[in-house]
């Protein structure tokens, strides 16, 4: 039997012997058999699959051939990023038999490296929402309390990593969706700095936001996967043709006297257990020798208006593809070419993706556009000035991730607005292209995990990673695992 | 910004190519009607002198690919995903009909 280890520990165990690579992919895709039941994280499990890899990789190392990056290491994958010859579904019925015809960069990065991709995530259809019960296919539930949500729009990814079903699984961020379920989950979730990875394969929702990063136990498996992740590619024109850094390497430079900016005005209304446990978490910070300086971010309070109005735009003119004529759902009702689209929009869109196709419409249309789109981009070209002037003074910033722990599935209501504003610490992010990271920060009273949020400046993805490695190493947070899914493998 | 908030579901629905019953019509208008209405707070910002952002990265140039053949999806490969296909063509309903 084995332990639930880091991928990096995994792999290393691998390498050596110790553990062959059917091994580890059994104990995985038994603990998946045993506990999905629950979670509803996983929408596909690739048994045979993810085998066939483990055991092409065990004649490999048996043979003594080179071994990718992430040899031996199962890794599952949001299920808004195509995976050739797997069906893709995006959490809705339209795609629900669509089998994707090519993959997704990261897909051929990860498996080039020797990864064991293992299945396909539960999220919010097509990546648009935070809770993650705006799935077509159940929601998914949160493995530290099952009456809550793990969040979302990445929630089968978050929870499978905190459920230790998984060591690694891959996520999207385009408004806090890799953040904010890495935070309710009690895990590391990063979002590099938009164009660091491909987008070539992911499911567009808003493309100047979307960014695909990790799940993980810890940073350094953040950093290890951030390694494969940012090869390059030629098929995403957003995407920099910069080198990376060695990210190993880096988050273990020194980080005494990094100077970390905090928006205490744009907090003020954090609730006051939340912002005790953000200064305490502040309080570890500063025993490794950061310092913090007060800054002025007020403007992130348009963030969400600002949000909403961009993202929801690009979402219309990103799902108009979806008509029913050449892939997905095609209404059996239509008769006309007309009815093609009403219908199969109308049957393959779940409630909250025509909600925001509705607004993106609204804001797009010719009497509003001025008014919203055009005032909204202008806004972004502030806020992106105004984050610039704050990295001027510092060289991190600190925040909460969300405004409250991981809220219960019933408290889903009618009013979207509710759920849009547990966004108000993420979206500032997604706005201005930066990298961020949530690292689990403690516990409240009810025992739900809770996260610090680290945000760097544009391409300074490894120094956002080394602030969060060199805390992990002082704390224990990422260790814990929930009731019940602890143990052996 | 718009101070009465009129949606027009209906006509948003057109527009968007999704269809909904009377039911949904209404049941949309009175969300983005909120959802609007939240979005008035950013007239509260001057946006004088700024100009629309284009990109968050402002040195990005638009990237042209080499101007040359590549590997390309088939057409058994394409038409493996499709509803409905005729002699090797996607096939649909009648554009145009014509009355006799």
């Amino acid at each position: 039997m084995m332990e639930a280890e880091t991928a990096k520990i995994l792999g290393e165990k691998f390498r050596a012997g110790d553990l062959s690579a059917k091994e580890i992919t059994q104990a995985y895709l038994g603990r998946i058999s045993k506990h999905d039941g629950k979670l509803n994280a996983f929408l596909q499990v690739f048994e045979k699959r993810s085998l066939k890899k483990a055991e092409e990789l065990d004649r490999k190392r048996k043979g003594g051939r080179p071994l990718g990056k992430l040899a031996g290491i199962p890794i599952a994958i949001k299920d808004n990023i195509l995976l050739k010859g797997e069906i893709t579904t995006c959490g809705s019925k339209f795609l629900e038999n669509y089998s994707s015809l090519y993959s997704a960069t990261v897909c051929e990065l990860l498996e080039k490296e020797d990864a064991i991709l293992i299945g396909k995530t539960n999220l919010d259809e097509f990546a648009m929402g935070g809770s993650g019960t705006h799935s077509a296919y159940g929601p998914t539930k949160n493995p530290w309390d099952l009456s809550r949500t793990p969040g979302g729009s990445s929630s089968g990814s978050a929870a499978c990593v905190a459920a230790r079903l998984t060591p690694l699984s891959l996520g999207s961020d385009t408004g806090g969706s890799i953040r904010q379920p890495a935070s309710f989950t009690g895990i590391t979730g990063f979002k590099p700095s938009y164009g660091r990875v491909s987008r070539y394969g992911l499911v567009a929702f808003a493309s100047s936001m979307d960014q695909i990063g990790p799940f993980s136990q810890d940073a350094e498996d953040a950093a290890l996967v951030m390694e494969v992740l940012s090869g390059s590619c030629q098929k995403d024109a957003t995407q920099i043709q910069s080198p990376p850094p060695n990210f190993l390497e880096k988050i273990n430079e020194p980080i005494a006297g990094t100077k970390v900016g905090i928006p205490w005005d744009f907090m003020k209304e954090l609730e006051s257990s939340s912002r005790s446990h953000f200064e305490k978490t502040l309080e570890i910070c500063k025993e490794l020798g950061v310092e913090f300086i007060p800054i002025d971010l007020s403007v992130l309070k348009y963030g969400i208006a600002l949000y909403y109005i961009l993202a929801t735009a690009e979402a219309s003119a990103n799902l108009a593809r979806f008509d029913g004529v050449r892939y997905g759902k095609r209404s059996s009702r239509a008769t006309t070419l007309d009815e093609i689209y009403d219908f199969s929009r109308q049957e393959g869109f779940g409630s909250e993706v025509k909600n925001r196709i509705l607004l993106g419409t609204y804001i797009l249309s010719s009497d509003h556009i001025d008014t919203y789109y055009v005032k909204a981009q202008k806004i972004r070209t502030l806020i992106i000035r105004k984050m610039r002037e704050a990295f001027g003074q510092c060289d991190l910033i600190a925040m909460p991730v969300t405004p409250s722990v991981a809220f219960p599935l019933d408290q889903i209501g009618e009013d979207p607005l509710k759920e849009y504003l547990q966004d108000l610490y993420t979206v500032g992010v997604n706005i201005a292209g930066l990298p961020a990271i949530s690292v689990p920060s403690g516990f409240n009273h009810e025992g739900l995990p809770m996260g610090l949020q680290i945000i760097g400046p544009q391409m300074h993805d490894s120094d956002v990673l080394r602030l969060a490695h060199h805390f992990q190493k002082a704390t224990d947070f990422a260790t814990k695992i929930p009731d019940g899914f602890g143990g052996e493998l | 910004m718009v101070k009465e908030k009129d949606p027009n579901t209906k006509r948003l629905s057109r527009l968007a190519r999704i269809k909904l019953t009377e039911g949904q019509q209404e049941a949309f208008d009175k969300k983005l009607q909120r959802i609007l209405s939240y979005m008035d707070l950013l007239e509260e910002v001057s946006t004088e002198g700024l100009a629309p952002c284009v990109c968050v990265f402002e040195t990005l140039k638009n990237p042209l690919a080499e101007d040359a053949t590549g590997a390309v999806l088939s057409r058994d490969e394409f038409l493996a995903t499709t509803p409905q296909q005729v002699g090797g063509m996607v096939k649909i309903p009648p554009v145009m009909t014509f009355e006799e």
